[in-house]
């Protein structure tokens, strides 16, 4: 009863062995992991349609900025689906917008933290020595280093534009990434295929990245996608304390943030924001456990 | 191990020092000056200036990180908001956070083993497929929201206090009354800070124990006919604990800096406000030494995680 | 299995355990004792009135410490830890050295001149002559209006203008070595133009301070190698000294203020109080190591002197009148702090005073416990104790009224329906003595056009802004003074929301759409700016946004950024750095805005938005040298008008502050000739708690419950 054979160890289709196939099928076995996908493909199209919507001047449902102070805090309605804020402000319009702005900046954060993790952790791992020495020394220095005060120093620095509560963010993020990186580049550093290239003469550049860091990218993808849910709480929990995405540019965040203090006078300012970030956050969480498995089935949890 | 940890701990100090620097250049080039606060159309600039001579903020930034190691070793590193040992002010607030992280913990470990191993054992179960799901919507959701979710559905139509760490005016009630009242106070603020660690530390579990089933000796157990609870809880559930118990080693500093928005929700007079509060103001000394404290306690968490790895997993050499 | 028991039912013991605790606490929470919860977002951070800059430290210092006057329920100024008070004036007239007549001869012919009827008028009590050049007259009460009559009455060429230079050292000094060296030079070089300095004062921040017998221009003339010496060299132009101010001073007038003190006062720990206490007070506040805010109130004290335990005489340089306000300042024990630094004393954790609450207990971030005086010069209180909670989310804060953890909450104005509509809740309301107001950055070209200001404050809708973000809770305010107090002018007009006026006052000015763009411009230049606030104030941001859509309306293209406090003052408002920010003042009772209006305060000083106007200049200065209420009412109007007038603000609201109580929980009782009297607590001009000290809790009152 113990080898309950789970459906993932089923082995894929018989024809030739075609390893993005093999991913595909062993995907989609997690229906978790496909619900968080279409989520997330939800997420995206309906900011992507929004976004078009804005860039053509075309305000659907309401201009998320016109502020009509004489229906301020009505409740969700056939007019207001999710009913308005303190200045009148449609809040479905504003979340619509807000979703851009909140997974821009999940995945541009995510995207500076994986650039520079990646290349700190292949630099020391290919290296080694008194390179790699130095650099996980600097690792520690930043890891031990409370995130809360960089963030807070890095958002101060820099003109409060959202741009900069990315940066921030994905400079606090990279540790993880680098550590990793190094430990797949030292085991795989011994491997045949890399000594290989070696001794044909190869640069280093071109062993580090047409060689080592392809191979290593699965672990990578998947802390990608949990680093994007990451981010996007992190913003959240920013906006909370004053040093998030500035209103009055609408994330979730800081529509949250502002409208928990009429939590008591208008609970959709509350409860609608903090639904769509969870239900995101959840579908990268998901996404991310489901592209785990699927790309390495050892690792399955 | 003597010898390991005492390399270790050598090692740290360059770590220290770095952050020291680190912070100490970061917190004086961040725009502001804990003076900016002051804005008040009775206080001319000259008594800024004066207050800047009388801080030192005057001198040249190696010249400050002089001091302020001077002051470090001397034991008199003040405050610039209240003009109190920084220390003092430490000292006094982390029994708070102590606590309540000490609550946390518990009610962490004792429900997300519990829950990793059930998911385990009844693989595939409904009950699985729910707790997978559960402990996913845990850490996906801003810990400031649960409280106000919670406060909005359960404190409003109860009508009772839950904000600080106890209820005030209560003086002359008895002792045992008085604990259930602190006791109470704990209820939501621990349980708030507990939900993301329940959510993974149940994933770890349930993980692990899976790990370890799939393991010869288990198997060769079940084989010879042992009973499945025993076969799972004796042997199993020992092996599977063993890298459940490092993950401790983690857990505290990841707590203490996750309590600033819990601590503020609820009016909690711990570490984490302190901490806010001083960056605000741009309190130099009280954040540089918070800084360093934590810094410390990541540094001592990352030791015993390793200690304990070699403790309960006598395989792994320490060297 | 007992693991897999032990395992399972862990969960189990732990939520079990929250029940009993909870099913524990429950029927304590009612049982509260005879005392009042007040609450505040943020903690108090030193408990000493000299060196407190919060309010919650204010709060909590005014119950434990007294100052030697007070402002009463009717914000007129009374005794407090001084008994009484008079107010007198040495005038002193220094003699032209050549002038024919004698200070004797002088002095005879003033007494002469001097009608009873003037003498009543001016409250002259003596003219007599001090030395052989200097005439003194003692007046009653101080002010400068005596000088019309010393004027009318001698010939000219009796008296010499007297002038004052303020020599200003910066802090990065080269010619000079300090204040003496300066000082010192000052005399040299004054001496060789002949003229003779009566006295110089060093005062602190490096400020020399002198005046000299001898017409302003040939004292410009003799200090000029000073002031040149000053200038640097190449780029760094920055003078080292120079002359801040010259003004004339034909007769110098210097008021005394004597405090006779209350007797039998003692501190906290039993110690009497006496006047030593209160010169220590001021030489800490004077001493440049002391980390106080309330130094510049004292800086026109020359000296202070203690003849006896119970009296207290200052003498200031010349008249001022938010001098006698500042003796509201609290008292700090001497025998306990002599000893001590007091930037750093346990005292201000552990505070000593003799106000009508002892400090007990001080639980960091969480609450600060007093207890009553039992020996308050003016009687016990009747609560037998105050707590003092710290509650940083204000939704929150709301919720702990509710279930009366705290007794006192003031709504913010969009919680206020619910605590007046609920029958359970008193609210009573009272203006406060602040504004908000939008800051124009008026060294840009941009803002110098009085009618591009005007036409601002027209496209603003205030009305709509009191209405939908205070909820009527506040008023449009007009000028720099709220409209409950007496200096401020009865009849203007708030500039009405009139969006066509102002598109045509900005026609006026050049601003139009040329381009069909929807923007206004001119120049070839579309009509922007940025609108700073911080964030943290949401009423702010709100406003800022609001106003953002409504200058939108006319063609103006307004970006709103936010920075954080500290941030915000240092790094944008100190520098000039902005265009234009919303923020607001909270004022004193004193009328005087010398800091935030007059000229002198551009630079470096609080009128960060560059206001001058002569006229202004001179009302507030002379609206700071006299004391006369009726005097000084028309000067403070028309300050009112002529700011009203160039809108360098767009003054918004002023708001209301919303105490509220639990219907019915506290009311007041006074014993007056062996005689109780319980009243309702009623609303006074200086707040819902001014007569706390006579509170008490009703017991046995209704309970409403939430169910």
């Amino acid at each position: 009863m113990i080898a309950e054979a789970p459906a993932i160890a089923a082995a894929p289709p018989r024809e030739a062995y075609r390893p993005f196939a093999a991913f595909v099928y062993r995907f989609k076995q997690n229906r978790l992991a496909v619900g968080g996908t279409l989520v997330i493909g939800f997420f995206f199209l309906l900011s992507f349609v929004f976004w078009l919507f804005s860039v053509q001047g075309f305000q659907w449902p309401y201009d998320p900025a016109a502020t009509e102070v004489s229906a301020q805090l009505l409740p969700p309605s056939i007019e207001h689906w999710l009913g308005t804020d303190q200045l009148g402000r449609d809040v479905f319009s504003r979340m619509m917008h807000g979703a851009r702005v909140s997974l821009m900046v999940g995945f541009v954060a995510v995207g500076i933290s994986l650039t520079i993790g990646i290349l700190v952790g292949a630099v020391a791992g290919f290296f080694g020595g008194w390179v790699d020495n130095l650099l996980m020394r600097f690792v520690d220095v930043v890891i031990s280093f409370p995130s809360f005060f960089l963030i807070l120093t890095v958002v101060a620095l820099l003109s409060p534009s959202f741009w900069n509560v990315m940066v921030v963010i994905g400079l606090t993020g990279w540790t993880g990434t680098a550590r990793f990186v190094r430990a797949e580049f030292l085991s795989i550093k011994e491997r045949d295929y890399v000594q290989s290239a070696r001794a044909l003469g190869a640069g280093h550049r071109r062993i580090i990245f047409r060689h080592m860091l392809p191979n290593s990218l699965a672990p990578v993808l998947v802390s990608a996608t949990l680093g994007v849910a990451g981010a996007i709480l992190t913003e959240a929990g920013l906006s909370f304390l004053g040093f998030g995405v500035q209103p009055p540019t609408a994330t979730w965040g800081n529509i949250l943030t502002e409208g928990r203090l009429y939590i008591f006078d208008a609970w959709w300012l509350t409860v609608f924001p903090g639904l769509a970030i969870l239900t995101t956050v959840l579908a990268f969480n998901l996404f991310g456990e489901g592209l785990r498995d699927a790309l390495d089935p050892r690792l399955k949890g | 191990m003597f010898q390991f940890i005492l390399r270790r701990l050598i090692q740290s100090i360059p770590v220290l020092f770095g952050i020291s620097v680190l912070s100490f250049a970061m917190i004086h080039l961040a725009p502001g000056s804990p003076l900016g606060v002051l804005m008040d159309p009775k206080v001319p600039p000259k008594v800024v200036e004066q207050w800047e001579r009388n801080f030192n903020l005057d001198k040249s930034l190696p010249a400050q990180y002089g001091l302020w190691l001077k002051n470090l070793a001397t034991g008199d590193l003040r405050s610039f908001k209240d003009g109190r040992p920084v220390i003092d002010k430490i000292m006094e607030r982390l029994p708070a956070t102590l606590i309540l992280n000490l609550v946390a913990t518990i009610i962490i470990f004792s429900i997300a083993i519990p829950l990793g191993v059930y998911s385990a054992t009844h693989r595939y179960s409904l009950a699985d497929h729910t707790t997978t799901l559960f402990a996913f919507v845990g850490i996906s959701m801003p810990s400031f929201w649960l409280a106000y979710m919670l406060i909005l559905l359960i404190v409003q139509g109860l009508g009772l206090p839950i904000l600080g760490s106890r209820t005030f005016g209560l003086t002359e009630v008895g002792a045992v009354a008085g604990l259930a009242d602190r006791l109470w106070h704990l209820f939501l603020p621990s349980v708030i800070l507990s939900v993301a660690g329940i959510a993974s530390l149940s994933r770890y579990m349930r993980g692990s124990m899976l790990e370890v089933t799939r393991q010869d000796y288990i198997t060769t157990a079940l084989a010879k006919g042992l009973p499945d609870d025993e076969v799972r809880y004796r042997h199993g559930l020992r092996n599977a604990l063993m890298p459940i118990i490092t993950i401790f080693g983690f857990l505290i500093p990841t707590l203490i800096g996750g309590s600033v928005i819990i601590e503020s929700i609820f009016a909690w007079p711990g570490i984490g406000r302190l901490a806010y509060q001083s960056v605000l103001s741009r309190d130099y000394p009280t954040i540089m030494t918070i800084n360093m404290i934590t810094a410390i306690l990541v540094i001592l968490g990352n030791l015993m995680a390793d200690v304990l790895y070699g403790v309960v997993d006598p395989r792994v050499k320490v060297k | 299995m007992a693991i897999k028991r032990v395992l399972f039912l862990l969960p189990v013991a732990v939520a079990l355990l929250f029940v009993a605790a909870f099913l524990g606490a429950l029927p304590n929470f009612d049982k509260k004792v005879n005392q009042l919860v007040l609450s505040s977002i943020g903690d108090a951070e030193k408990l000493n009135p000299i060196l407190s800059v919060d309010s919650a430290s204010s709060d909590i210092n005014g119950f434990i410490f007294n100052g030697l006057v007070k402002f009463n329920e009717n914000l007129e100024m009374v005794a407090d830890l001084a008994e009484r008070w008079t107010v007198r004036q040495v005038s002193r007239i220094y003699l032209r050295p050549q002038a024919a007549l004698s200070a004797q001869e002088t002095a005879r012919r003033l007494n002469a001149a001097l009608e009873p009827k003037t003498r009543e008028d001016l409250q002259i009590t003596e003219i007599r002559p001090v030395s052989e050049r200097e005439v003194e007259v003692l007046l009653d009460t101080a002010g400068t209006a005596v000088e019309e009559f010393l004027v009318a009455a001698l010939p000219k060429e009796v008296f010499v203008p007297l002038t004052r230079a303020d020599l200003d050292l910066s802090s990065e000094q080269k010619v000079f070595k300090g204040p003496k060296e300066l000082s010192e030079k000052v005399r040299q070089e004054l001496s060789k133009a002949g003229l003779s300095v009566v006295e110089t004062k060093v005062k602190p921040w490096g400020t020399v301070s002198l005046r000299t017998v001898g017409e302003e221009e040939t004292v410009r003339l003799a200090l000029r190698p000073i002031l040149e010496a000053g200038e640097g060299e190449g780029e760094e132009k920055t003078p080292a000294v120079h002359l801040s101010s010259i003004e004339s001073f034909p007769i110098e007038h210097r008021p005394v203020i004597t405090f006779s003190l209350r007797p039998n006062v003692r501190w906290h720990d039993g110690e009497p109080f006496t006047s030593k206490d209160v010169e220590f007070t001021f030489l800490k506040v004077m001493d440049p190591g002391t980390n106080t805010v309330r130094r510049p109130m004292f800086e026109l004290v020359d000296r202070l002197e203690t003849p006896d335990p119970h009296t207290v005489r200052v003498t200031y340089w010349k008249p001022f009148a938010p001098s006698l306000e500042s003796w509201a300042i609290g008292v700090i024990p001497e025998h306990l702090f002599r000893d001590q630094d007091i930037n750093t004393s346990s005292l201000n954790r552990n505070p000593v005073g003799t106000g009508p609450f002892k400090f007990k207990v001080w639980e960091a971030d969480e609450v600060i416990t007093l207890v009553a005086n039992p020996d308050y010069f003016e009687g016990a209180p009747n609560l037998r104790q105050l707590s003092y909670r710290i509650i940083p989310e204000p939704p929150l804060k709301e919720l702990e009224f509710f279930i009366e953890g705290v007794d006192l909450d003031t709504p913010q104005p969009h919680q206020y329906h619910r605590y007046i509509t609920d029958e359970r809740f008193k609210v009573y309301e009272r203006l406060g003595n602040g504004y908000t107001y939008i800051g124009y950055n008026l060294r840009l070209p941009l803002f110098q056009d009085v009618r591009v200001r005007q036409a601002l404050t027209h496209a603003i809708d205030r009305e709509a802004i009191v209405k939908f973000l205070l909820f009527d809770l506040g008023v449009p305010s007009t000028g720099p003074f709220p409209p409950q107090f007496w200096y401020s002018p009865p009849d203007v007009k708030p500039l009405p929301y009139d969006p066509e006026k102002a598109g045509r006052l900005l026609d006026e000015a050049g601003w139009r759409d040329t381009d069909g763009d929807g923007l206004l411009d001119k120049d070839g230049e579309p009509f922007r700016f940025t609108l700073m606030t911080n964030n943290g104030n949401n009423l702010r941001i709100n406003t800022a946004v609001l106003v953002q859509r409504q200058l939108e309306e006319i063609g103006i293209d307004v970006k709103i950024e936010l920075f954080e406090w500290s941030v915000f003052i240092r790094d944008k408002v100190n520098p000039r750095n902005f265009e234009a920010v919303v923020l607001g003042w909270g004022l004193g009772l004193d009328p005087d805005v010398y800091e935030i209006w007059h000229s002198s305060q551009t630079e470096k000083g609080f009128n960060f938005v560059g206001y001058r106007n002569p006229e202004v200049d001179r009302l507030i200065e002379a609206g700071r040298t006299t004391f006369d209420r009726e005097e000084r009412t028309p000067i403070y109007w028309k300050i009112h008008e002529l700011i009203h007038e160039d809108q360098p603000y767009t003054f918004l609201y002023v708001g209301k502050g919303t105490p509220a109580l639990h219907e019915g929980k506290f009311r007041l009782k006074r014993s007056t000739d062996r005689q109780e009297v319980v009243e309702d607590i009623t609303m006074t001009e200086n707040g819902l708690l001014y007569f706390f000290k006579d509170w008490f809790r009703v017991r046995g009152r209704a309970v409403f419950t939430s169910s």
